[in-house]
């Protein structure tokens, strides 16, 4: 059948594929770079909501994940694709728990790295930092943006300071935790207008409740950086096993990831 | 110079070469926006270079270079060869008799002969783009193979370097061989083909009955080798022993290695007696885990995953199968009268606190030994041999595609 060593390979892979580029880095990521293509005129900026099919293995099961999405609608499904409205920042759903407070294998911010983090930062920002600074902290802490790590726990990503998105998200969702919040690590594709055109990457992000509802909030994109409104979020997974068995879950996370986006407009 | 070639001005070179990261790096093509003085340097070769045998000083190995080479130098866990083959800068090469893992290897090589050519010339490495990055066989060894071309910038000047190195390793002997010079792609790969291809050294005890080397392409993304053999120890147990690495862009200027290592000891019908894994990322130790039964005879899994201790104790009464039970199942399927098998296996880089299900569905009624493997949310297609072994499978999950294929094996894996 299947030799541990390609299982392994296959991990890697799925890893790779949530790699953002961030701003400070100067190229696209080979594998988390996603095909795009728009009907609207060159330069069209992006409206409030826009309309796109997702090309993905399983249509169903993505087009059932996306309807408890709030802030995207399921248009159609077709055999290899799913149609949906979305509008720029769409949340997960899910009723806040106390799992989103606790310390884990992943989000382990009680290891000493994330502990002493977090004592730098309530120096920096007081006892209440809010969800803005926090990302503006850890923005600010991962100054080595590269691709070359797979998927680190917290603890690493404080002890190195380095990584790309899913670093950023965990780390995030770590010190959210650890002041209070309830977070959690989404996955999804995200839409780019730029002067170039329209281009999608595979991501991770962190979703930090305010005690209404889930919000959005993006460690490699602080507020202030070029880009930060024109850019739209599709999630189409959360990590929801953060113990050591982390990696057989990043297996499920390649078959929800989109093929290719086709057709993007804006909604009048 | 020895190690760099024409000088160019800034801005052209800054310009070409961020132009090259824009198409997929590892390819090795050239760039349509280059030089020509570049893309005819990158198009020279040295087509009459053959091989010479190498005094060496020792009886234990003997190996051949092309070119004029110097006597061998003793190093620290090996030797040292280098060989005049008229190529702008020498050819260098190595025999290292140490376990090394070959991702590192190859980019630890590529990075100090990089670092080399501009401490050579005064100045500091300014852009890097990987500009070709595969892996293959050569005389039944797993090698990596990895070019990159990068800026040298001393003061006002900058120049352009060429840096390729190739890695094969089995067991505990490494051989690698470095150029640093525009051009000569194939002159080298030759010349290092020839010298693993022409080294005699006494393969370490018990030797192998059965050895194989799979190929992993991920969408042109990035590439990566399996070496894997069986041998029968002093007892009569089984010794599977695999290695894996993969070696892939994750940008034009950023190389992330994987190294894996599992060694399993099964009895002779396959039964598990214990299994040890352990993977390297970038030269960095991410995990390393076994499985063996406690004094209970309950599994224990443990070790550390990213730098934390971990230990689970599993039902002793289950009994997962090892790469051998892997295969045998596979190949009796294939001879009787079901549709499928289902077996738990302990795959610790995906979960290491639980067993897995696999299960292998036939689906060969058009093309022989073709069967479906799926482990929880990953399915993929494959082909077996009579052995019940993989040759060749084809992993499509969302956008990415996993292609492997045996290009070499020695033996039959089984008794």
């Amino acid at each position: 059948m299947t030799s541990p060593g390609k299982q392994r390979l296959s991990c890697l892979c799925a890893a790779l594929l949530f790699t953002f580029p961030c701003f400070a880095q100067t190229s696209d990521p080979y594998l988390a770079t996603i095909s795009i293509d728009s009907t609207m005129p060159a330069q069209t900026p992006l409206g409030v909501s826009v309309k796109f099919s997702l090309h993905v293995d399983d249509p169903d099961t993505t087009a059932a994940f996306l309807s408890d999405i709030a802030g995207m609608q399921v248009l159609d499904v077709a055999v290899d694709a799913v149609q949906v409205a979305a509008t720029a920042r769409p949340t997960t759903t899910a009723a806040i728990e106390d799992k989103f407070l606790r310390s884990s294998f992943v989000i382990d911010f009680d290891e000493e790295p994330v502990l002493a983090l977090q004592e730098e930062l309530l120096m920096e920002y007081g006892t209440s930092p809010t969800a803005e600074e926090l990302v503006e902290f850890v923005y600010g802490h991962i100054g080595n943006k590269t691709y070359a790590r797979s998927f680190d726990l917290a603890s690493i990503v404080a002890a190195n300071g380095e990584g790309d998105c899913t670093e950023h998200a965990v780390l995030l969702a770590a010190l959210a935790r650890a002041n209070g919040h309830h977070a959690r690590v989404i996955f999804g594709t995200v839409i780019m207008a730029a002067d170039k055109g329209l281009s999608a990457y595979g991501h991770a992000w962190t979703e930090i409740h305010d005690g209404s509802e889930w919000e959005i909030m993006d460690a490699t994109l602080p507020e202030g950086e070029p880009g930060t409104k024109d850019i739209r979020y599709l999630p189409t997974s959360i990590l929801e096993d953060e113990g050591a068995g982390y990696s057989f879950g990043l297996f499920g996370l390649l078959n929800s990831m989109p093929t290719k986006i086709t057709g993007v407009s804006n909604i009048d | 110079m020895r190690d760099l070639v024409q000088p160019m001005l800034l801005i052209t070179l800054l310009t070409l070469l961020l132009a090259a990261g824009t198409a997929t790096a590892q390819s090795g093509d050239l760039d349509e926006s280059w030089p020509d003085w570049v893309r005819e340097g990158m198009e020279k070769e040295i087509r009459k270079l053959k091989p010479r045998r190498v005094k060496m000083p020792v009886a234990s190995i003997s190996t051949m270079l092309p070119g004029k080479s110097e006597a061998p130098q003793a190093i620290e866990d090996g030797w040292y060869f280098i060989s005049d083959i008229e190529a702008g800068s020498p050819l260098e090469c190595y025999i290292y008799n140490t376990s090394l893992d070959l991702g590192s290897l190859t980019n630890l090589l590529a990075n100090n002969n990089i670092a080399a050519v501009a401490q050579g010339s005064g100045g500091t490495v300014g852009v890097r783009n990987i500009h070709y990055a595969d892996a293959g066989v050569v005389a039944g060894h797993p090698y990596l193979a990895l070019e990159w071309i990068y800026t040298v910038i001393t003061g006002e000047q900058v120049q352009i370097g060429f840096t390729k190195v190739r890695v094969a390793i089995k067991g505990d002997m490494a051989f690698a061989c470095t150029h640093n010079y525009l051009g000569y792609r194939d002159t080298f790969a030759r010349a290092f083909s020839g010298f693993v291809e022409n080294t005699d050294y006494k393969v370490a005890a018990p030797a192998p009955y059965y050895e194989e080397v799979a190929r992993l392409d991920y969408n042109g993304f990035g590439a990566g080798v399996i070496y894997f053999s069986l041998s029968e120890d002093e007892e009569g147990d089984i010794r599977a022993f695999s290695t894996e690495t993969s070696i892939m862009p994750v940008d034009s200027s950023t190389l992330m290695t994987s190294d894996g290592i599992t060694i399993t000891y099964t009895k002779p019908d396959g039964e598990l007696i214990n299994t040890l894994n352990v993977s390297v990322e970038n030269g960095e130790i991410v995990s390393n885990l076994s499985l063996r039964r406690n004094e209970a005879d309950a599994w224990i899994s443990g070790g550390t995953l990213q730098g934390k201790e971990i230990a689970v104790e599993l039902d002793g009464a289950i009994s997962p199968a090892s790469e051998l039970r892997l295969l045998t199942t596979a190949r009796d399927l294939f001879a009787g009268t079901e549709t499928s098998a289902t077996l738990d296996v302990w795959v610790p880089s995906a979960d290491p606190t639980q067993f897995l299900q696999t299960t292998l569905t036939r689906a060969d009624s058009e093309i022989k030994g073709r069967a479906n493997v799926t482990l929880g949310p990953m399915s993929y297609d494959g082909t077996f041999d009579e052995y019940g072994n993989m040759e060749d499978a084809l992993m499509s999950m969302g956008p990415v595609q996993i292609n492997i294929e045996r290009v070499w094996s020695k033996g039959v894996p089984e008794l």
